[in-house]
């Protein structure tokens, strides 16, 4: 539970949120626990900004949303990556990379 | 591009649906998150206030996923036109109203002032009246009736 959180750069959230569909489609409650987990709770995703981003992204048309049976056997709205999502998480994450190793760079600069 | 073509009609014109369907995904979220207070040991209560803790106010999330939408302006406009239905009769009697009066003036000054009379050399069309006690036009002897006048 003390484990320290850091807020999300811009732009992060939706990085994060094509990521973890690329695994599969998912409901919005799933992609939060699910980039808590894999980040071993550094990064938490609130409510209050995943469901803006999904709808963000659907309208976009880089996800698309479709009504299914969730585990426990309850009706969910699953979001999952279409083509052009596919696309933008290529480009999303080659920007992310290029980004975070100039950082670095001038982090360790001497 | 094409999507939002085809996503912002069902969003603004299907709106009731797609508040729905809102209303159910968070509600779905806020449930899974109560489970998963309560699979660690929590009651009940202690599980449902701190979902709801986390969750922070459902209507401001809501009000950013119409944002997100990207129909927003043009839904509230929709609501506030339902909510004050004489306001907004009102502004259009007025608009209807403003325009109407200044049509018709318009159209008044045209055909007076500005158009030209619809006679050739109209620039040479005179207007003759007598002074005196016998003013106006009336039945009248002008004295060189017969001759045409030229300005």
């Amino acid at each position: 539970m003390a484990t320290q959180r850091i807020d999300l750069p811009r732009g992060t959230l939706d990085l994060l949120i094509l990521r973890t569909l690329l695994l599969g489609a998912q409901h919005g409650w799933a992609i939060s626990e699910r980039v808590q987990q894999v980040s071993s709770d550094v990064l938490q995703i609130q409510q209050g900004s995943l469901y803006p981003a999904l709808h963000r992204l659907e309208r976009r048309g880089w996800i698309k949303a479709t009504w299914g049976a969730s585990e426990n056997n309850r009706r969910a709205k699953y979001y999952e990556l279409t083509r052009s999502g596919n696309k933008q998480l290529a480009v999303e994450t080659d920007a992310w990379r290029k980004l975070t190793a100039a950082v670095i760079q001038v982090l360790e600069s001497v | 591009m094409l999507n939002d073509l085809r996503y912002r009609p069902r969003a603004l014109f299907c709106r009731d649906a797609v508040e729905r369907e809102l209303d159910r995904e968070l509600n779905f979220h806020f449930e899974n998150e109560a489970e998963k207070h309560r699979s660690v040991g929590m009651t009940h209560e202690e599980a449902v206030r701190r979902a709801r803790l986390s969750f922070g106010g459902q209507e401001q999330i809501k009000e950013d996923c119409r944002e997100a939408r990207g129909t927003s302006l043009v839904e509230t406009t929709i609501q506030e036109l339902r909510k004050y239905p004489g306001f907004f009769a009102v502004a259009a009697l007025t608009l209807a109203l403003g325009i109407g009066a200044s049509t018709a003036v318009f159209s008044l000054v045209n055909t007076i002032l500005l158009k030209p009379l619809p006679y050739s050399n109209a620039n040479q069309v005179m207007m003759l009246w007598r002074g005196g006690p016998l003013a106006g036009i009336g039945d009248m002897p002008w004295p060189e009736r017969q001759r045409h006048f030229k300005a």
